[in-house]
């Protein structure tokens, strides 16, 4: 799945305690989400959204310390 | 001053303590979510330590927000909320009792009469089992 953003493949960052995440633009949240459903992969998207220099706002999606960052990155990136 | 209106005071307090702790939580989750957002663009922060002239790494400063948010945050908030929560039922105990100071004393005494129906039972237990053959 490709970030409409940055125009690169949408990448699931991790640290070691907080677990992996994921920031999408919010225009892309829902079709997301949907990937997540449908793996039912749990996470939870932060109430909040920012907006830098008036570019479209980004969320951030957490999927916490039980998270597999390696097996989201291959969902996102099998979605095309 | 009155009961309730003691009550209410205290109510009031810490009501104004959890909305400054619920302000607390949810700016500081944005102040740090601006900065994630900033390194994740990989955009100059510029946070130099005075002592070592250092900067912080943009990409550092991404995964810190993460942690800082995610786990950090949300426990010190958490242990906040706790602490307001506590001072919630031990002040209201300490109004109730202030204002009745009877069921203290009430209260007291049969705790004494418990403890002692107890070591009653102890003392008759320890002679029951020493006049016990083996």
């Amino acid at each position: 799945m490709i970030d409409e953003m940055t125009e690169d493949r949408l990448r699931v960052s991790t640290d070691g305690v907080a677990g992996p995440y994921l920031m999408v633009p919010m225009a892309q949240l829902g079709q997301v989400r949907e990937q997540l459903d449908q793996h039912a992969i749990r996470c939870w998207v932060d109430a909040d959204a920012i907006s830098l220099d008036g570019k479209p706002a980004i969320a951030v999606i957490n999927f916490g310390c039980a998270g597999d960052a390696t097996r989201i990155q291959t969902i996102f990136d099998e979605a095309g | 001053m009155a009961l309730p209106v003691d009550v209410r005071d205290l109510a009031a307090r810490i009501l104004t303590r959890l909305d400054e702790a619920r302000d607390f939580y949810l700016h500081t989750r944005q102040a740090w979510r601006v900065v994630q957002q900033i390194a994740h663009e990989n955009r100059s922060v510029g946070i130099v330590d005075t002592a070592t002239g250092q900067e912080v790494l943009a990409h550092d400063l991404e995964l810190m927000a993460q942690r800082y948010v995610t786990v950090h945050l949300a426990e010190s908030a958490f242990k906040g909320i706790s602490g307001l929560l506590e001072d919630w039922i031990l002040g209201l105990a300490r109004l109730w009792l202030a204002a009745y100071p009877k069921q203290l004393v009430a209260a007291y005494n049969e705790v004494v009469a418990v403890l002692r129906r107890a070591e009653g039972c102890d003392a008759n237990q320890a002679s029951d089992s020493s006049s016990t053959p083996p």
